[in-house]
Parts: structure tokens; C-alpha cells; sequence
């Protein structure tokens, strides 16, 4: 029965329909799209741009070394430096005493040249600072690729016209991918790989015909599952 | 459309496989593990307190992230390239270096092919081209990387118990050695080691101080063994034994396949006559005598359990069968079955002479050493199965010679160059501990945190095997040498330093002592100055090399092989006889009781005699059979627990383990008890070891806290087993076992057989469980499994557009076998898979909740007989009988099964991931992209085999072993998340295998079949392939033509790392499309079985039953084998299953 009390009645006409908390709750939601819109914006502006995948990212180096010097004007083969491109996932970075088989007649006092000399006289490492980084958990193999017909110049743009190493392309997985589905695109002659100025069109061939080629008859059949890179 | 599988029935008559207790009376406590993919408490918070810290942990780091939030926008730091300075020979950035060494083990050696990256040895195997191995290695040698960056190892050179310098140490060794004059109170103790540089060095030292003593000990040194070998053949012959040409073995506790080493190739050898491969492949029989259930247990054809002191009674009785006239007595020995079994056992025996051995346990007394060659004598094993060699003798005294000469004050220096730890490990009655303390004691060690350590006046760190020049000898001689894979991490010095300090008069130069010895042009990464050690070593090859026309290549072939061919021990021209036999007439012990039981000490699987207690890799693999990890426990058998009264409820392993009060040789100790079937009655096995201590006075960061010390009962009497008196008490305590953790429903996972059901049946395993609903051939049958939900294209379009096909790739599809008949669950693969592949330990606490993270699960079965089972619906329901109170539990046989990642060619998993975070490659592999798991476990949930791991902490970089206080109360380290403390250290960075992610966090992870592996040799054999076919035909462009075969991998030529390991030789990986490769042929074994095939996801790995060869006459004489005979009638069950109950 006291369902129809005079105070039962009371509080169905004076009961609010929205409660109190929503009187603030255009502002927050306001505020609310404001944080995430600016968030968003951020997050497009430095993930989505070039910056983020660090192309033309160009650090200085403990030496000045100049790819333009060695590799165009005196006409060094990549594999000099990079000896075991071939062989090992890793293309190494030369030992002190690789730039040392030269410059021990060449330069040898030169303060550019300083901190090899001095790696090679105390054992110590040289530190170079480090362009191209693949994450942790991706496994490029180089060996793989130089010797399927893919040359230097596909991931690290002309570096004999780069004073100063940089990085030429994102090297993303997207990326990656993309030359994974048409190789056909890169493909050159075996022979052909470290030379980084080589144009198909000059011995008469184009890039899509010979790439083609290439694929069928050497079966390169560059892989796209996860495992290839990733484990 | 959604799939309906219908489970077939389970079967009801045949065999029953159960792996714990709980599991065969269907409590619910085991039901609820099984029937959730994740184990309770696993995926959940479990307590308040958990849930608490939980709580707040997540708002700090929230807050923690927020205010990170700004720092994402940061660039990425600066990486540096380092490359070598100067080029050290051979060594190419990235990839791998394999060198060949050897690890000294108690009175032989292991042989070794050490992975090293960059210097760093990151990954043990064995050495297939010597002698005495097939290449494979056990766990305990594949463990001893992990030692090596192990952080709680000797470090720095301790004077009483203070840091000092390596020169201060010198320079005070020099004054000593000064001091000493002619020797007189010098002892030196050395381990046994089988080093001929070490004991031509000892021979020195004592030509120079001719008062000084040398002796020799370890724990668990086979004493008695060699003591009855001396007194029976004359001294340092040994017993080389091959395994492979017996037909009949019987086995006296001895576990020669675990625990007691007769050589690397004891397993290999006795598994070359269980090859298995057709039906009249000859197979030999093995009997077994023992008290606890071992590995080579699991494998015998017919096993008596009876208590290790009554194994003499069993021998005498057995000798008596062979026609061998001895004084040693018989009797009563506790099982009503032994006369008969014994009897059949001798008659199986003498029919198979020239083709028999008997083996005796290190455990047993010398007299049943002697029965035993008595007995192989008669059975004429000698020159066909075992090999008498003459090996060197050593006149060193024993642990107890050192405590009389301790006692009586003759000593007043104890130079101790060993990896034993006496003072804790020392037998009881011996008091060596207290003795020592009266003494100055040098301890040479790469174990610091041990009690003789803590004795020490100098406590010098040791340098591991891998950081030394030195040699060793197989159990049969062949000389290999042990060469440095990287220089100490800590300084440190080696056996032969110390030696070579003591012998040398300049130690600062080195090596005056020694002739000088022309040194081979120096081997890669030896450096200028080779040191004493390098020299000693040499110098010793060069007399033991004496015939080799070019010593220095004899050395760098010896190197570079790993051993020096024909080096082994001469065979020795000494003959049995028999005088001996007469003297062993004392009576023997008598049959334990519930009144007077029996303590039964053994070696221990994992942690050895304790050295390894620190190896967190060993610390967590499970016991193979009470499947106990971290700690050492009483393993009692159904019936003598029932008789202690135990709560049934801990029958059942859970993680609480009733806790009994132990007394023996006036100690007494609390222990856990596990309830294990298959141990003799009234007989208590604990495993030695463990107990060292913690904190401070512990034994460092893995083994601090674990288990419980039972050396203390052990005396030089009777070190392998006491007399004890045992009572219950109402404790409890945690123990962390794997057995019922990933439980799968029973459908004949296991299946095994004897050589009569195969005979009958080639095809009997598909008689069994699922595949027996289906009638038919084996090809039938598997066309029945073969419909599947899967399409076979994916979602991926070549350049045309069309779709392409699942499994594409022509040249590679891997796949694997596991043969039963071989696998005895030794742990190998699962060390070596840990070692492999970045594996990281989680602790005991995360192991009782079911986290732990091994790819390969060793399950361990019990089988009995289903018309054991009381009730009709085999749930021991309705009887008024519990499943405990039944006697023939005692009885069962075991079976092991590694069950790692099925690799299913239609993976469950795959369908159910959101993220395609787990797929499919074109070779066959299921895959685990953990850069995109997102770590929901819905695949874990949907795997069938439960062979799915999951990251519930960052068990790599937090350390989960330690507390902390950080939030206010004491709470696991792993819950302060990012704050906690982390543990990966450049130390321990070193042993990563650089080929593998180490995952973090909230990642799944499983078995990959080694993919680092397969896709380096892929990109090997593609990249030389091309290679080579343009410089063959001198053709480098576009008109090259290459063929499938020069870019296919050469056949078995990857090989993952658990086959690799495995000393059995179970498991096979291969190409399937390659017709030579040796997995065909598994695969085509009549014995090859699939595991679940009715749920049509095609697994990749497959198993091989079992066989077991029972003597016929054994089964009908000896009564609980008669239930086993019974068996094999029964095999063919639910045969003609309705049609409906297959989804198609």
C-alpha cells in the first residue's frame, strides 16, 4: 500500500530524467574527441611519413669514409669491403685492418684517418654508427639475395654518388614485400650485381623481359610467408 | 558450417595409460586440468594477495605509460656497428663456428661439438665421429653451456671468504709451496678426472714433494664397481660394453641408459637392437631388477621391483640359475613373483650365451659386482659383448684415507682441485667437513658458493671446460682434447695451472718445467702465448701421438676431430677367476619392512650429485618419472604410502605434497612424498644434491632453497642405501610437477605392442584407439581422415590472379617421427630444444601454475590393465573401493611419448587466430609470427596436443626466481612488471642463439621444427645452388637454367636440434619429397601411427609404436605378467564402430 503514499508521488514528479553526471558530459566528450583527434593527427604525422621509416636518414660517422672515393673514382668492387656478402647473412662492415691494407701506403697520417689508425694499433673496435637497422625479430639474409640476382643497389639506392651513407629506402615490411611479388622488376644477371650503374637497355634487353626470365629459369621463387623473415 | 567431431568411445578392455594417479580415478582435480586447455590457476590470478599487487601494478603503470607517452615521439638511439679490428681466421660475421672438444665426466669423457657465434659458444652437441658417440648428447652435457654464464660461478679469487687479487694469490702460493719443502702435510684432492696431462702433471708434483699425498674423490664415483674390477680381473681393467651385440641383457639396478654412465653409447648401442624396422627385425630382450622406477626401467621387456639391498639376494638366486657356484646367499627377497621371474629370467639367459649380459647398478656393493662378472663369465660375454681393456691404475687414496690422515694431524694443507664439494657431499661417518676446517685448504673451483668454499683459507675461481686447454680419455681411452672456445669470462685458473704453479718455480714466465715442445703452427684463435696448460697438453700428445709421422698434424687432426684415432685403451689379457666368489658369503640385508624401510639414495637425472644445482635449464626439466622440477622428493610406492596412512587426496598429485619424517644413521629430515607406481614396497628414493642451502650460505640465485639434503644419511658402508625409519607428519609442502599439467584425453596417444601382436597384425597400431573405428587398409584409413574444412588454396594470388595452393612448395615439406621403441624421456631433446631455442626457465612458482615454457613435453605413462579397472565404467566408482586400494598399481608398466608440436597440415590453431599471428608456410610448417601475436590464446585453446606456450611474464628479461618488496609486501619479482628486476645481463645475453627471437611478454610460442635451422640451409643450398650452376656452365645471365635439385636442401642434411640430442636415436626429420631421405622410410614403417587422425588436421609428426618382446615363458609362469599376456588379445577394440559416427 505505500506505494501510493503522497511522498511516493512526489518523487515520480520531481524524478530527473538524465542524472546529474551528464550535465558535464557534452564538455567531456568534447574534450574527450579533442585528445583522440589529437592523438590520431600525431600519430599520422609521424608514423605514416618517411621520417618515421628514417629514408635519408644520415648520421655522421667516426671517418669520413666517401663511397664516391673508393667505390666510383677508384672503382673498388663493393665485396672488397663487404667480403663476406656472399657467404653470410651479415654483409659485414670492413675490420680496421681491411681500410689499413691500403692506408697503411696511403694517407697513412691523415687526421680523418686517426681513429682507424688508432683501432688498429690498440685492437680496439672502430664504432660505426649504424644507417640501416632491421628489427630484432626480422632475419634479412644477404647471401641469398646477391646471389639470386638482386643487386646492392635495389635496397641501397646508388651509393657510389652518396659521400656520406644514407638511407635510400624505407626497407619496411611493406616494402620488402613489394620486390618479393615482382622481382621480375629487379632481377639482373649474376654477373651484374655489384655493378650499381648496370641499365639492361644497354645490352639491348628490357627489365621486365629479362626479369622474367630470370625467374623462370632460375627459379627464384621469392617467398611471402611470415617464416621466411620472421622467427 | 560448423564441423561436428564426434569423439570416439573410449576403449574398454586392452590397456590403460595414465601419467598420474588422479588421472586413473578421474577426480576432479585432474578432470578440470584436462578439460580446459589452460590448467587453473595458469591463465588467472589465483590469490588475493596476486590479484592486489595486480591492482595496483597496472595503476602504476598506467600511470607509468602515460607519462612515457611523450617519449615514443623520440627518434630511435644511435646503433653502432662493431666489426673485429683484425680479422680473426675463419670467422665470418653471422654465421656459425663448430669446434670439437671434449667434457671431463667422472672416469670418462664426453665428446663435443660446440656451436660458437662471434666467439661465443652458444650451443652443445655430440660428436658423431668419434668413437665412442653417435652424436647425440645427454642433458646434463647440453645443460654445461648454460654453467658457463652461469652469474653465481667462482669469480673471484676469495681469501677467507674476502676478494682478493690473482696476484696476491700467487705471490702467497709461492711462499706456501716455499713453506712446504719436501711436502710433508701437503694433500692434494683432485676429482675423477680421466685427464692423462692431469696425471702426468700429479706424477711431477710428486717426484718434486715427495711427502705429499694425492686422493682422489667424488660423490658418486663408481667405487664398488671398480673395487670388484680390481679384485676380479686386477687393476684399472675395465669393462667396455656393447650393448649392440646382445640379445638378452639383464639389468641389476644398474640404469645404464640414465643415470649409471657405461659410455656415450650405452643407449645408441642397446637401441641398435630395437631398430624395429620390419617384422623379423631381430629385437633383443631386456629384464630388469630395480627398485625405482629409472629409464631403462621404462624400456625392459620384464622388470622385478625388489629393495636395492635385496638385489644381492637376486643376483645369488640368479647366479645359482646360470650354473655359477658362489657363497653369497639367496632368500626371501619381497616379491612373491622373484623365484619364478628369476628362474625364466636365467633359463632366457643361458639359451642366448655368447649373445647375454648382466649388468650391476654403481649403487650395488662390490659383491654383487662380482656375482655379476662371475655371471657374464659363464655366460661367456666376455671378448662379444664386454671388451676388458687395461686402463691406467691410480694409487690415490680415498675421500676416507684423507679423513684418517685429516684425523691423525699428518696433513696440514689440503690443495682440493675438484668440482666435488666434500665438505657437503663427503659420507657422514667420515665428519669431513669439521676436519677440514682444521686444515688450510686451497680449493681450486668453478663452484664458489659450496661449503668447502666457505672452508677455505683460498678459494681460487676455476676456469670452466670450455675456457681450457686440456685433455681427457673416454671410457674406453680414446684421447681427445679439450681446447678453450673462449677466454675466462672471470680470469680464473684450470687444473693444469694450479699444477703447473706448484711444479713451476717461475710462474710469472710460465713454463721453465717442461721440455720445450715444438709448437704447431698456432690453430685458429690460440693466443701468442699459449700459456703452461696449452704446453702441458701438448707435450702429453706428443708421447701419447709418439707413432704419428708429423706430430703437428697429428695434433691439429686430433683438434679439429675431436680425438686422437687409435689412442684407446689396449685390450687388457686378464681372464675371470672365480677364487673370489667364496668370500661373499655375509648374509644380506633383510627385507624391509613398514617398520624398518629403506632409504634409497640415488644419483640425480638433473643436478648429477648436486654440481649442476645452479643450472636453471636442469633445475626445471622434470624428473623423467616423478616429473618433479626444482626440488628432490620421497618417492614411495601406492602401497607403502596407504601404509603410512597417507591423506589420499595427495595420491593425487596436486601441487601439495604430504611432507614424512625420515630417520636414518642417527639424522633426521623432513621430505616430500610423491606417490610413484612401480617403486618396491617399503623402499624410499630420493635423489642426492639438493639441500645446499640459501642466501648467503646457499648455493646461489637457480638453487637457492632447493630440495632437501639426504647426504647426510649416506655412509661409507652403505652409500647407496640404509636402513630408515619413517613416519608420517601433518605437513605439507609446495612441490612444482609437471605431470598432469597439458593433459590430453586418453584415445590411444600412446600405443605399443608386443613382437607377437605385430606379427599377427603388421598393422596393429591402427587396430587401436581412433583408428580402429575404421575399417579397412592402412591406406583406407587414412583416406577416411583425409576429408578436412581447410580449402586447399589460401587467401594469396600469384601474379595471374589465381589462387594459390596451401602447401605449394615442390622442393621441401618437412616432416618428423618419433619412435617409441626407442624414446626412453631422458630429457636430451628438451635441454637441447631450451638451448636452441632461446628458451628461457620460469621458476617453481610459475611451474605449479602450469606457465612452464618447454616446446617439448615429456609425458611419462603408466599402463595397466583395463580389467584391472573394478567398476564397468572404469571410474573405481561404486565398488566402496578407491582406485588407491588397488595392489596391482604397483605394478604397471611405463611408457614415454615427447609431444611437442604436431605441425598439423590443418592446424586448429591457425583458424582461430585473429590476428593470422600463427599460419601456414608452403613446406609444411606451422608457423609463429610473434611480432604479430597479440597474445589472445585462442590457438592454445584450440590446440589438440596442448603444445602451445605462452609468455604470461617476460620470463627473458624479469627474473621470476626472487621476491620483492617494492609494493609493500612480499610478492613474486615477475608482478613488479617493468619495474621488477631483470635478469638479462650481457652475461647471460652471451648463450642467446642469435638466429631466434627471444620473445617477450604476452606472446605464444611452440615448437618450429628449428626453422633457423631449415631457413639457413635454405638460403644456403639456393644461394651456393645458383652460384655453382653459373660457374659450371659459365653462364650468369638470364639463360642460366637451374635445376630443383641444385637449390633443394641435400637430403637429412638439417637437423633439428632435439634429433640431434636425442642418445637414442628416436626422432627423424626430414624432406618428404625427398625420396632418399631416411624419413620416408620412418614414415613407412608399419608401426607409424598419427596421433588424434580422426580429427582429420593431418599432422606432420608422427609416432612409431612401441614393441616390447616379452619372454613367452615369463608371462605364463610369473603371475602378475599373465595380466600383461592377456594384453595382446585385446588390442582390437571397437572395431566395427556404427558409420555414424564419423563426420565426414
Amino acid at each position: 500500500m505505500k506505494f501510493f503514499t503522497s511522498a511516493y508521488y512526489s518523487s515520480l514528479v520531481m524524478a530527473n530524467i538524465f542524472p546529474r553526471w551528464t550535465n558535464s558530459f557534452p564538455l567531456q566528450l568534447v574534450v574527450a574527441l579533442l585528445f583522440i583527434g589529437g592523438g590520431v593527427t600525431a600519430g599520422v604525422t609521424y608514423y605514416f611519413t618517411q621520417k618515421y621509416t628514417r629514408v635519408g636518414y644520415q648520421p655522421n660517422q667516426p671517418v669520413p669514409f666517401s663511397h664516391v672515393i673508393h667505390a666510383k673514382q677508384l672503382g673498388m668492387d663493393c665485396r672488397y669491403c663487404h667480403s663476406f656478402v656472399e657467404q653470410s647473412g651479415h654483409a659485414n662492415v670492413p675490420t680496421s685492418s681491411t681500410c689499413w691494407n691500403c692506408h697503411q701506403h696511403v694517407k697513412t697520417n691523415s687526421p680523418n684517418l686517426a681513429p682507424i689508425k688508432e683501432s688498429v694499433e690498440s685492437g680496439k673496435p672502430m664504432e660505426w654508427v649504424k644507417v640501416h637497422k632491421t628489427p630484432d625479430y626480422a632475419y634479412f639474409n644477404h647471401s641469398v639475395h646477391v646471389s639470386s640476382g638482386v643487386s646492392c643497389v635495389s635496397c641501397h639506392g646508388d651509393i657510389l654518388e652518396m659521400p656520406v651513407v644514407f638511407q635510400h629506402e624505407s626497407q619496411s615490411m611493406g616494402w620488402c614485400l613489394e620486390c618479393h611479388r615482382n622481382s621480375e622488376e629487379k632481377l639482373r644477371p649474376l654477373d651484374q650485381i655489384t655493378n650499381l650503374k648496370y641499365k639492361p637497355e644497354d645490352q639491348g634487353k628490357t627489365q621486365l623481359a629479362m626479369g622474367q626470365k630470370i625467374k623462370e629459369n632460375w627459379k627464384i621463387n621469392p617467398p611471402e610467408n611470415c617464416a621466411s623473415c620472421h622467427r | 558450417m560448423k564441423r561436428v567431431v564426434i569423439h570416439p568411445e573410449a576403449p574398454t578392455t586392452g590397456k590403460r595409460y595414465w601419467r598420474g594417479l588422479s588421472e586413473l580415478a578421474g577426480s576432479g582435480d585432474f578432470q578440470s586440468k584436462l578439460e580446459r586447455e589452460f590448467q587453473p590457476g595458469q591463465a588467472e590470478m589465483q590469490d588475493d594477495e596476486e590479484r592486489e599487487s595486480s591492482r595496483r601494478n597496472f595503476l602504476k603503470l598506467m600511470g607509468a605509460s602515460t607519462a612515457l607517452a611523450g617519449m615514443a615521439a623520440c627518434r630511435r638511439p644511435e646503433a653502432y656497428i662493431k666489426p673485429y679490428a683484425k680479422s680473426p681466421e675463419w670467422i665470418i660475421p653471422g654465421k656459425p663456428l663448430y669446434y670439437a672438444t671434449s667434457m671431463p665426466r667422472c672416469g670418462g669423457s664426453t665428446p663435443i661439438v660446440v656451436t660458437s657465434f662471434e666467439g661465443r659458444p652458444t650451443h652443445l652437441a655430440g660428436n658423431p665421429l668419434h668413437p665412442e658417440s653417435n652424436g647425440s648428447l645427454d642433458a646434463q652435457a647440453q645443460a654445461s653451456v648454460l654453467g658457463l654464464y652461469d652469474p653465481d660461478r667462482a669469480r673471484d679469487f676469495l681469501q677467507g671468504g674476502k676478494k682478493s687479487t690473482k696476484e696476491a694469490f700467487v705471490t702467497a702460493f709461492g711462499e706456501k709451496k716455499t713453506a712446504l719443502g719436501t711436502g710433508k702435510g701437503l694433500a692434494i684432492l683432485v676429482d675423477e678426472n680421466n685427464s692423462p696431462t692431469r696425471a702426468r702433471l700429479l706424477g711431477e708434483v710428486k717426484k718434486k714433494f715427495a711427502d705429499a699425498k694425492v686422493y682422489q674423490y667424488e660423490a658418486l664415483a663408481p667405487l664398488a664397481s671398480r673395487d670388484a674390477a680390481a679384485k676380479a680381473f686386477g687393476k684399472g681393467v675395465r669393462q667396455i660394453y656393447h650393448l649392440e651385440k646382445a640379445d638378452r641383457i639383464l639389468s641389476l639396478d644398474s640404469d645404464f641408459m640414465g643415470l649409471d654412465r657405461i659410455g656415450n653409447n650405452a643407449t645408441s648401442d642397446f637401441m641398435k637392437g630395437r631398430k624395429a624396422e620390419t617384422v623379423s627385425d631381430p629385437m633383443n630382450r631386456l629384464y630388469m631388477v630395480e627398485a625405482r622406477y629409472s629409464v631403462t626401467g621404462g624400456m625392459a621387456d620384464h622388470r622385478l621391483r625388489v629393495a636395492p639391498s635385496q638385489i644381492l639376494k637376486v643376483a645369488a638366486a640368479l647366479a645359482k640359475g646360470l650354473g655359477v657356484t658362489s657363497a653369497a646367499q639367496g632368500g626371501e627377497v619381497g616379491n612373491a613373483n622373484a623365484p619364478a621371474w628369476i628362474e625364466e629370467a636365467a633359463k632366457d639367459l643361458l639359451a642366448a650365451k655368447g649373445k647375454a649380459v648382466v649388468l650391476a647398478g654403481d649403487g650395488q656393493p662390490a659383491a654383487v659386482h662380482l656375482l655379476v662378472a662371475a655371471m657374464n663369465d659363464a655366460l661367456g660375454a666376455f671378448g662379444t659383448v664386454i671388451e676388458l681393456k687395461q686402463g691406467e691404475s691410480s694409487d690415490a687414496g680415498t675421500l676416507a684415507d684423507l679423513a684418517k690422515a685429516l684425523e691423525s694431524k699428518e696433513i696440514t694443507t689440503v690443495l682440493a682441485i675438484t668440482e666435488a664439494d666434500p665438505a657437503f657431499d663427503a659420507p657422514s661417518d667420515l665428519k669431513f667437513a669439521e676436519k677440514l676446517k682444521n686444515v688450510e685448504t686451497i680449493l681450486l673451483s668453478t663452484r664458489h658458493r659450496t661449503a668447502t668454499a666457505r672452508l677455505a683459507a683460498w678459494a681460487v675461481p676455476g676456469t670452466h671446460y670450455l675456457e681450457q686447454w686440456g685433455d681427457v680419455r673416454a671410457t674406453d681411452g680414446t684421447y681427445s682434447i679439450v681446447q678453450p672456445m673462449i677466454l675466462p669470462l672471470h680470469g680464473g685458473l684450470s687444473d693444469l695451472d694450479i699444477l703447473n704453479l706448484l711444479l713451476d718455480d717461475t710462474p710469472a714466465t710460465g713454463t721453465a718445467l717442461l721440455a720445450p715442445v715444438s709448437l704447431a703452427p698456432a690453430p685458429v684463435g690460440i693466443p701468442e702465448d699459449p700459456g703452461a696448460a696449452f704446453k702441458a697438453v701438448r707435450a702429453t700428445f706428443d708421447v701419447l701421438a709418439a707413432s704419428a709421422a708429423n706430430k703437428d698434424d697429428a695434433w691439429n687432426f686430433a683438434l679439429r676431430d675431436g680425438f686422437l684415432p687409435g689412442s684407446a685403451y689396449p685390450a687388457a689379457t686378464v681372464k675371470f677367476s672365480g677364487a673370489i666368489l667364496s668370500t661373499l658369503g655375509a648374509p644380506a640385508a633383510p627385507v624391509p619392512t613398514l617398520e624398518n624401510m629403506e632409504l634409497h639414495l640415488t644419483a640425480c637425472a638433473k643436478i648429477h650429485d648436486g654440481r649442476y644445482i645452479n643450472n636453471g635449464w636442469l633445475q626445471e626439466a622434470p624428473d623423467p618419472v616423478s616429473k618433479a622440477t626444482w626440488d628432490n622428493c620421497a618417492m614411495v610406492s601406492v602401497k607403502t604410502a596407504r601404509a603410512l596412512n597417507v591423506d589420499r587426496k595427495y595420491f593425487s598429485i596436486a601441487d601439495d605434497a604430504a611432507v614424512i619424517s625420515v630417520t636414518a644413521n642417527g639424522v633426521t629430515k623432513e621430505l616430500p612424498l610423491v606417490v610413484v607406481p612401480g617403486q618396491a614396497d617399503h623402499v624410499i628414493t630420493v635423489n642426492l644434491g639438493y639441500g645446499q642451502g640459501s642466501g648467503a650460505n646457499g648455493p646461489g640465485l637457480v638453487g637457492d632453497g632447493t630440495g632437501v639434503d639426504v647426504y647426510a644419511f649416506r655412509t661409507t658402508a652403505q652409500p647407496g642405501f640404509t636402513a630408515a625409519k619413517v613416519t608420517l607428519t601433518d605437513k605439507t609442502s609446495k612441490l612444482a610437477l609437471t605431470q598432469e599439467h597439458s593433459s590430453m584425453y586418453g584415445r590411444a596417444l600412446v600405443r605399443e605392442g608386443t613382437t607377437e601382436d605385430w606379427k599377427e597384425n603388421a598393422d596393429f597400431v591402427l587396430e587401436m584407439g581412433s583408428d580402429a573405428h575404421v575399417n579397412g587398409t592402412r591406406e583406407e584409413k587414412a583416406a577416411e581422415n583425409n576429408y578436412s574444412f581447410y580449402k586447399p588454396v589460401g587467401r594469396e594470388k600469384d601474379t595471374e590472379g589465381n589462387a594459390v595452393l596451401h602447401l605449394n612448395d615442390k622442393l621441401h615439406q618437412w616432416g618428423m617421427v618419433i619412435d617409441l621403441n626407442r624414446c626412453i624421456g631422458c630429457n636430451s631433446c628438451l635441454v637441447a630444444c631450451q638451448s636452441e631455442n632461446n628458451i628461457p626457465i620460469v621458476g617453481k612458482e610459475q611451474v605449479i601454475r602450469g606457465r612452464e615454457m618447454h616446446w617439448i613435453r615429456m609425458d611419462r605413462y603408466f599402463a595397466t590393465d583395463l580389467d584391472q579397472d573394478v567398476n564397468p565404467e572404469n571410474k573405481f566408482m561404486g565398488t566402496g573401493k578407491d582406485v588407491w586400494e588397488e595392489d596391482f598399481l604397483d605394478e604397471p608398466e611405463m611408457v614415454v611419448q615427447p609431444v611437442g608440436c604436431q605441425q598439423c597440415e590443418s592446424a586448429p590453431c591457425e583458424t582461430v587466430c585473429p590476428v593470422n599471428a600463427t599460419i601456414h608456410s608452403p613446406d609444411g610448417l606451422n608457423v609463429m609470427v610473434y611480432n604479430r601475436c597479440i597474445g589472445t590464446r585462442y590457438c592454445a585453446n584450440n590446440c589438440p596436443f596442448k603444445a602451445r606456450r605462452f609468455n604470461f611474464f617476460d620470463y627473458n628479461k624479469r627474473n621470476p626466481l626472487v621476491k620483492s618488496e617494492k609494493l609493500g609486501f612480499e610478492h613474486g619479482n615477475l608482478y613488479d612488471g617493468p619495474l621488477g628486476d631483470r635478469w638479462d645481463t650481457e652475461l647471460s645475453k652471451l648463450q642467446k642463439n642469435p638466429n631466434v627471437s627471444v620473445r617477450m611478454r604476452g606472446v605464444m610460442e611452440k615448437c618450429t621444427y628449428c626453422l633457423q635451422r631449415i631457413e639457413s640451409s635454405r638460403a644456403e643450398a639456393r644461394a651456393r645452388g645458383r652460384k655453382k650452376a653459373a660457374l659450371e656452365s659459365g653462364t650468369f645471365d638470364e639463360n642460366l637454367v637451374v635445376t630443383d635439385e641444385q637449390i633443394r636442401i641435400k637430403t637429412d642434411s638439417v637437423k633439428v636440434a632435439c634429433q640431434q640430442a636425442c642418445p637414442a636415436d628416436a626422432i627423424m626429420f626430414g624432406n618428404l619429397l625427398d625420396e632418399k631421405s631416411k624419413i620416408n622410410a620412418w614414415k613407412k614403417n608399419s608401426r607409424n601411427y598419427e596421433l588424434l587422425s580422426y580429427l582429420a588436421i593431418k599432422t606432420r609428426t608422427s609416432y612409431l609404436a612401441r614393441i616390447k618382446n616379452p619372454n613367452p615363458a615369463l608371462l605364463e609362469k610369473v603371475a602378475y605378467e599373465k595380466q600383461k599376456a592377456g594384453n595382446a588379445s585385446k588390442l582390437h577394440v571397437g572395431h566395427h564402430a556404427s558409420p555414424e559416427s564419423h563426420a565426414h
